[in-house]
Parts: C-alpha cells; sequence; structure tokens
C-alpha cells in the first residue's frame, strides 16, 4: 500500500473519532496505530504503544510547558490577570469593540510572560471570555478573539517554539527569538485595529451588538465548567492595582527574558524561574488582598497539573500518530520533490509552508515541527534562503494550524476552559485565520520586517 | 469529555493520591531547576544530574495528573457532530466513542504495563551525569492510564444510567 493512501486512511479513521466524541488524544493514538498496521507495524505496535507514551513526554524542553501553565495559572488565580486586562480596558475600552481589543492586547501582554500560545490561552482566556460574554459578546466570539489572541502573540518571547526550531534547524535561538518580536508585536495590533474597524464599521459598538446576552452582575452569569466566580467585573471602579498587575507582568517578563539574553539560564529553566517569581508574587497579592492563599495555591496546583496533563497526552497522541507519518515517509517524499522541481525558491518555500498549514490542522505544532523541521530547514537554507526568516514563517504556519479545525488546540483548550461551542467558535474565527494568513504573506515577501531587529542587535 | 465528572469515593481517593504526588513532582521539578541556576550562577557547579531528574519526574507528573484532568473535563473532544444528532443516536455514538477510548487504553495499559516490568526487572536507568531510574516514571505512566480508564468507564456508566429524557433536557 502506498504512503500517501497510508495516511488518507488514517486521516479518515482520525477524523470519524473525532466525530464520534473519542478525545482528541486518543484519536490521533489510534488512527497512527492505523497507519501503522497497514505500513506492516503489527508486530512491532506493542513495543511502540509500550515506548512512545514514554518517549514523547520525556523530553527536557517539554518541562517548561508544566512551568508556564502554571505560571499563568498562579497570576491569573491571584487576579493579576483581571488587573492587567482592566488596565488595558482604560486605555482601549472606551473604543468601538473595546473589550476585544482588550482581550487581544492583554493576551498579547500576558503572552510576553507565559511563552506558550495554548498556555496563554489555557491560563488567560478564562478571564477574558468571562469578562466579554459578561457584557454581552456572545462566548464563542469572545473566545474565538482570545485564541486568535493567542496564536497572534505565539512569536512574542519567550516563545518555546523558536526553541525547539533553534534546535532542530541548528539555527541561532537567540536570533529566532529576536526576529519574533516585530511580526509578533505588528500582528497583534493589527488584530486589534480589526476588531475595533469591524466593530466600528458593522456599527457594532458595544458587545450586546454582537448578538450575545445583555450586560449582567457576576452572580447571574452562565454556568461556563471553570469559570471563576469570584473575578471581579472589569468595569468596576479601577485602582492603582489595576496598573500593578502591568507591573508584575513586566518584572516576570524582565526576570525570564533578561536572565535568558544575559545567558544566566536557558530557555526551559527560564520557565522555572518564572514560576517562581510568580509564586512570589502570589503570595504577596493574596496576602494583601487578605485572601485565602491556601485557597488560591490549591486551585493554581490543581489547574497545573490537570491542563499540564491534558496537554501531554496530546504529545503522547501526536508522537504515534507522528511516528507513522514520519515511517510513511511522506513529508520526506513531498519536500524532495518540491526540492527536486526546479523551482524558485521562494515557491519552493511558500509551498512548503503552504504544506504546514494544512498539516497544522491535524497534527499538533510540537509533533509538526518534530517531523518538518529537520527536512525542510535544510532545503530551504541550502537554496540559499535565511533559515531565521524561514523559522519565523513556519512556526506562524504552525500557529494558524492552532485555530483552524479539526485540531485547533487553542480553540479545544479555550472551549474547554469556557464551555464555548466548538463549531461556533471557528465559524467566528474564519476572518482570523484569513488575516493570519495575509500576515504572513506579508512577512514572506518583506523577509526585513522579520530580520532588521536581530542584524540591529549584532545577532544575525 | 467536557463535562466534570462524578466519581465515587473511593476513586476520589485514588484521584487525590495521584494528584499530589503530581504536584509534588512538579514542585520539585521547579525546585531542582532553580537551586541548579542559582548553584550555578553563584558556585558555576549546578545540581549533578539536574537534566536526568527532570525528564523523569516530568512524566510522573505528566501522567499522575491524568484521573484530574478527566475529572475537571479537561480532555479535549469535539461535540460538533453529536450535539446535532437525535438524542438516542448521540447516545449510541458516544457510547461507541467511549468504548474505543477504554479499547485504545487497555491495549496502551497492556504494553506500557510490559515495559514497565522489564524496566523494573532490569533496573532501566537513564544514562547522564547521574544515572536516575526510570521505573518509577513507567509504573506511573501505567497508574495514570489506569485513571483515565477508570474515569472513561465511569462516565460511560452515568451516560447509560441517564434517562433519553434527561439527556435531551
Amino acid at each position: 500500500m502506498s504512503a500517501e493512501l497510508v495516511v488518507a486512511i488514517s486521516a479518515l479513521v482520525l477524523i470519524a473519532l473525532i466525530v464520534i466524541e473519542v478525545p482528541i488524544a486518543l484519536s490521533l493514538i489510534v488512527s497512527g496505530v492505523t497507519g501503522l498496521v497497514l505500513l506492516g507495524e503489527l508486530g512491532n505496535l506493542i513495543n511502540i504503544l509500550g515506548a512512545t507514551p514514554y518517549t514523547s513526554v520525556a523530553k527536557y524542553a517539554l518541562f517548561v510547558i508544566c512551568m508556564y501553565v502554571l505560571l499563568g495559572s498562579l497570576i491569573s488565580n491571584a487576579g493579576i490577570g483581571i488587573a492587567i486586562f482592566r488596565a488595558v480596558n482604560r486605555i482601549v475600552g472606551r473604543l468601538p469593540g473595546g473589550l476585544a481589543a482588550t482581550a487581544v492586547g492583554a493576551t498579547t501582554m500576558f503572552s510576553g510572560i507565559s511563552g506558550s500560545s495554548v498556555a496563554d490561552v489555557a491560563a488567560f482566556g478564562r478571564i477574558s471570555v468571562q469578562e466579554m460574554s459578561r457584557y454581552g459578546y456572545r462566548r464563542e466570539y469572545a473566545a474565538a478573539v482570545v485564541a486568535a489572541a493567542g496564536a497572534f502573540a505565539a512569536l512574542i518571547p519567550p516563545a518555546i517554539g523558536f526553541v525547539l526550531y533553534g534546535i532542530l534547524a541548528e539555527e541561532s535561538i537567540s536570533a529566532l527569538i529576536f526576529a519574533g518580536i516585530v511580526p509578533g508585536v505588528l500582528s497583534c495590533l493589527m488584530l486589534m485595529a480589526y476588531v475595533i474597524i469591524y466593530a466600528a464599521l458593522t456599527g457594532k459598538r458595544r458587545g450586546r451588538d454582537f448578538g450575545g446576552i445583555e450586560p449582567r452582575p457576576p452572580a447571574a452569569q452562565p454556568a461556563g465548567p471553570a469559570l471563576a466566580p469570584t473575578v471581579p467585573s472589569v468595569h468596576n471602579r479601577g485602582s492603582a492595582r489595576d496598573f500593578l498587575g502591568i507591573v508584575y507582568a513586566a518584572v516576570i517578563f524582565l526576570i525570564v527574558v533578561g536572565g535568558l539574553y544575559s545567558g544566566q539560564f536557558t530557555a526551559t529553566e527560564a520557565g522555572a524561574v518564572g514560576a517562581v517569581a510568580a509564586l512570589v508574587i502570589t503570595v504577596i497579592e493574596v496576602k494583601k488582598q487578605r485572601g485565602s492563599l491556601r485557597t488560591v495555591l490549591r486551585t493554581s496546583f490543581r489547574e497545573s497539573v490537570g491542563t499540564s496533563s491534558m496537554i501531554f497526552l496530546l504529545l503522547a497522541g501526536g508522537g504515534v500518530f507522528g511516528y507513522m507519518i514520519t515511517l510513511s515517509g511522506l513529508p520526506q517524499a513531498l519536500a524532495r520533490s518540491l526540492a527536486s522541481g526546479g523551482l524558485p525558491p521562494m515557491l519552493i518555500a511558500g509551498a512548503i509552508l503552504l504544506l504546514l498549514v494544512p498539516l497544522g490542522m491535524v497534527i499538533d505544532g510540537l509533533s509538526l515541527m518534530l517531523i518538518v523541521v529537520p527536512i525542510v530547514a535544510p532545503i530551504v537554507t541550502s537554496l540559499g534562503m535565511d533559515g531565521v526568516w524561514f523559522g519565523v514563517l513556519v512556526l506562524k504556519a504552525i500557529e494558524i494550524g492552532l485555530i483552524t479545525p479539526p485540531v485547533g488546540i487553542n480553540v479545544f483548550v479555550i472551549s474547554a476552559a469556557t464551555g464555548a461551542k466548538l463549531e461556533g467558535v471557528f465559524v467566528y474565527l474564519i476572518p482570523f485565520v484569513a488575516l493570519d494568513l495575509a500576515l504572513t504573506a506579508v512577512y514572506f515577501l518583506f523577509p526585513d520586517l522579520v530580520l532588521w531587529l536581530p542584524a540591529l542587535f549584532g545577532l544575525h | 469529555m467536557t463535562i466534570a465528572l462524578e466519581m465515587p469515593r473511593t476513586v476520589r481517593g485514588i484521584e487525590l493520591a495521584s494528584r499530589v504526588i503530581a504536584i509534588a513532582s512538579t514542585c520539585l521539578l521547579m525546585g531542582v531547576t532553580v537551586i541548579d541556576v542559582v548553584l550555578r550562577s553563584t558556585t558555576g557547579r549546578g545540581i549533578p544530574g539536574a537534566i536526568e531528574i527532570t525528564e523523569v519526574f516530568l512524566v510522573v507528573a505528566a501522567y499522575l495528573g491524568m484521573m484530574t484532568a478527566a475529572r475537571d473535563g479537561m480532555h479535549i473532544s469535539a461535540t460538533l457532530v453529536t450535539d446535532r444528532l437525535p438524542v438516542r443516536v448521540a447516545r449510541v455514538t458516544r457510547t461507541i466513542g467511549s468504548v474505543i477510548s477504554a479499547l485504545i487504553l487497555l491495549a496502551l495499559i497492556y504494553a506500557t504495563s510490559a515495559r514497565a516490568l522489564v524496566s523494573l526487572g532490569a533496573g532501566e536507568f537513564r544514562f547522564g551525569l547521574v544515572s536516575v531510574p526510570i521505573w518509577p516514571a513507567r509504573i506511573a505512566i501505567v497508574v495514570g492510564l489506569c485513571g483515565l480508564v477508570v474515569a472513561i468507564v465511569l462516565q460511560l456508566a452515568q451516560q447509560l444510567m441517564r434517562s433519553p429524557r434527561d439527556v435531551a433536557a
């Protein structure tokens, strides 16, 4: 049986299982097993299933996921996320679509602390969606804005994806991180401008104009599975404490990024140092508010353990599926045929990136990076293209997959955290995906937008 | 698994014990890494085997939190189609999905148990600056997957016990 047919059958099995509500992680394992059987690996199946749950998780670089999720949980349960949200809302909240713009701005700022798009959405999304739905936005629209903001902000340092890309493609991680700043910030500003202009043009100035519920007191909130009931409204009378939230975010950002750039610790260690800093800030804040530190810590650790396990099960599923894809040789065959066709290098790079978008829809970003980058990065650099520029575009293409069905992990995470209907979120995401694709095309056509900052700092 | 799961007392106790170990492992990972950074910055020498310890306890934290994730409805599934099906058809579809989930988990438990027994028998350890035994991580994988399959079976049982009228409501 040809590799193409095996992968096609496995993809069909994956879709069928997702349709009948099998958890995505287990769907990936079953479809991976189907492909492995079709590839004649039946005799080796027990070995693969016995080894992959360990090998796909026991990676030092992945430790940062636990730490960033914990950091996010601590910060949001200490009420610092809501303070950031309020402070940003004071700046942009009066504009049309102001709460949506606030969600984008606050998520962007938070991504400067957490380093993982999924972690941003998992930790910060609940607050944004709760606030937006409280003020009349449809929960699905609010979830779509946050999921998109998480993906758009994925390039802002510290980005886990750049660390992995740098290792896999043997590119400078520092150059990659600096290269992500301008496109990351620009993308978020464009998304913020989009939600404001869209609201202004359609006359949807207030949250309730989007077809959602009327503003209501917190007690009357529709019950989402994990919405924190104690979070005060963003429209409560503001205080200096709101801006203290931004100060805390800046402190964590400086500790993490400053330590990283000074060479004091690695990107993975930065996660642990950031989590300890968040723990200290949480203790200070909760004591100041005379809240129950025990409750905040218990909730934060419970959330972080559950969320991390969910992500790691997805990675284990992606590991089995990715192993099958690698064994089929399909990505390699596609990459080779692209390289040997005598086509212009820009066209080949563009074709690879376009290929990543649909692949990112069915394979999680990390597994996709592990499968594709070692193959395509040497091809692109051997054709004389810039590896750092390509790395930024690869991460951007993969992040588009995070908000695109059927395996849009950001959407699943926010849907699970807020109770927003999955299909409704995907519908509202369509214009955001189009905007993301357009921005990626701009960074593709104008490499200087990506490369000038690392060049300015002498890193590239 | 999009809604929080009701668990009997004994199962809740197992979930709590797993969660406590997962949280302790997370704290250990955080502590070891930060102390390693501080020691390296101040004395020039970090904790020997910090990376190896991290990799092993990361697996422990990841898998022992599976039951908590299931209890809190965190594992992701899509209700895109099942929500639009007639109640009885959706119920049958979800039951088939749960059975498939349980079966693949049982296959995983079988495979990882075999691997864990070999690891335990051979005293498998992670090579590095310090030799760290891997078997605790391999056992944690089996325990975590068992917890997950229990959660899925409980969810299936609760689903079947509810009358179609309750489901529709």
